[in-house]
């Protein structure tokens, strides 16, 4: 009787066991789509920043210093994004979103600009994807805490240990992000 | 709290366990309780196992905005909402003013035993809302759980309602699909329309576009007048008020967990949690039953 109980109860840590190494495989996969997620937005934008300049730069007078800012915060983001570096990704996206605003609250002073339909419709398109990256941003997070407490609670952190399951990084944005904009140094 | 409605497996697995118990009982033999124990205990383990997977994809799905959502499987979550494209929708035996019901009317058989003789659930679209958008719910193939229940007695039938009530706190997890406003406008084929509206007043369009004047629009002006019709198409587009994107949440085609409810995650969690631990003791008790009898010649 007590051989057959302890059959059953070795069958039962077996099953549970692995169904936990598919739990930890899972919840990888799933920050591995969060991360595609905000990849394919942080690409688009990647895309449409170049159009937004080229409309800036039609009018001569722009500050090319707002528009450099710009070229080069999104040439970090898209170093980081690539690299798959999530610290350096935050805080370039910090950077990036901060110039992003600068350019829009300079575009302000210029009315020409302001009526251009172009301009506008690339002003609204970028709104929309930052909102989105930053909705995104939240999902992964959760996705990347889920995962990291999962390999930490016993007892799946001991099968993390004996698969080597890592923890991830949360995506932060650095606090440019959340600085207002200096409208009145802009235009000094 | 009131479940509606458990999932079909787990029912159908309880009851299988439930019929083989009273028959072993039923038949008072050693052979009888050898073949149904094992049986107990393979269906609990695979009822465990199931719940199990339920229960963890609900704690480990993170939870998506409607408007950033990606497309595929996602957890939603916001307020129920009337789709106002429908009429009111009344609950099939209070006429209940809800967005989903499912109704159930049962009978007593010759035994005493309630039986049903007559259920069914609302398949009309509903809304959720959250503070990003819109998105459309099908609960058509969704497991529905809501915490509103009535019951009551009409001559001798027993009737049972549940309900999803407007501005309910809602959970749902399936499949999410969006069809884009700005992919139904195809630019390259209202260009082509205007051309050939332009086309149809050949003198007003040699007008303007015959550069040369000799009559015949070439290659360089027809570029032109593309060029012109493509603006005047973008300028239309723009001043016209670009309908919002459809966002639609529907049963996952490859047949993952598909839930609406008006339960709170934890909540629904500590469902499945019941339903794992209940198998898992199943499973022993039919194991320590089944030692039993092979520890007994004369059982």
């Amino acid at each position: 009787m007590l051989l057959m109980i302890l059959i059953a109860i070795l069958v039962v840590a077996l099953l549970y066991a692995a169904s936990l190494y598919n739990r930890l495989v899972g919840v990888k996969h799933a920050v591995a789509k969060a991360w595609a997620n905000i990849d394919v937005l942080l690409k688009q934008r990647h895309d449409e920043l170049p159009k937004l300049i080229e409309v800036c730069k039609q009018y001569s007078q722009f500050e090319q210093k707002t528009l450099q800012q710009v070229i080069q915060a999104r040439n970090a983001v898209q170093s980081a994004r690539e690299a798959q570096d999530i610290p350096a990704l935050g805080k370039a996206e910090g950077v990036l979103r901060a110039s992003v605003g600068g350019l829009f609250a300079l575009a302000e002073a210029y009315p020409e600009l302001r009526s251009n339909e172009q301009y506008m419709q690339l002003q609204n398109r970028m709104s929309v994807l930052e909102n989105a990256i930053a909705d995104r941003r939240e999902l992964y997070n959760e996705a990347v805490n889920i995962n990291n407490i999962q390999i930490e609670v016993f007892p799946a952190s001991i099968i993390a240990g004996m698969f080597h399951f890592e923890s991830k990084s949360l995506l932060a944005f650095t606090a440019e992000e959340t600085q207002d904009v200096d409208v009145k140094k802009l235009f000094s | 709290m009131v479940i509606s409605q458990l999932r079909h497996f787990q029912l159908a697995t309880s009851g299988v366990q439930l019929v083989l118990f009273a028959a072993a009982a039923q038949m008072e033999s050693r052979s009888g309780w050898l073949l149904s124990l094992p049986l107990i205990a393979l269906i609990s383990v695979f009822a465990w196992l199931s719940a199990l997977k339920k229960y963890r994809t609900i704690a480990d799905t993170p939870t998506s905005k409607i408007a950033s959502a990606a497309q595929g499987y996602v957890e939603l979550m916001g307020r129920a909402d009337r789709n106002v494209e429908q009429p009111l929708l009344q609950s099939q035996l209070g006429r209940q003013a809800c967005v989903w019901f499912r109704y159930s009317v049962e009978r007593r058989d010759n035994d005493g035993d309630w039986q049903t003789v007559d259920c069914g659930e609302s398949d009309t679209d509903f809304l959720l809302r959250d503070d990003s958008g819109v998105c459309h719910i099908q609960p058509t193939g969704a497991e529905i759980l809501s915490c509103h229940k009535k019951v009551w007695i009409v001559g001798a039938a027993r009737h049972s309602e549940w309900w999803l009530l407007e501005g309910d706190p809602l959970y749902v997890l399936g499949d999410f699909k969006t069809s884009q406003a700005a992919a139904r406008f195809d630019a390259e084929a209202e260009t082509g329309a205007m051309l050939v509206r332009w086309k149809q007043n050949m003198p007003q369009l040699q007008l303007r576009f015959d550069l040369n004047g000799d009559g015949v629009l070439d290659e360089h002006e027809w570029m032109l007048a593309r060029q012109a019709a493509r603006q005047e198409v973008e300028k239309i587009a723009a001043t016209v008020q670009t309908p919002a994107d459809v966002h639609v949440l529907q049963r996952p085609e490859n047949g993952a967990m598909f839930v609406i409810s008006n339960l709170m995650p934890a909540q629904l969690a500590r469902h499945y949690l019941r339903w794992v631990w209940g198998n898992l003791l199943l499973f022993f008790v039919a194991v320590i039953g089944l030692a039993f009898v092979l520890q007994q010649p004369d059982f």
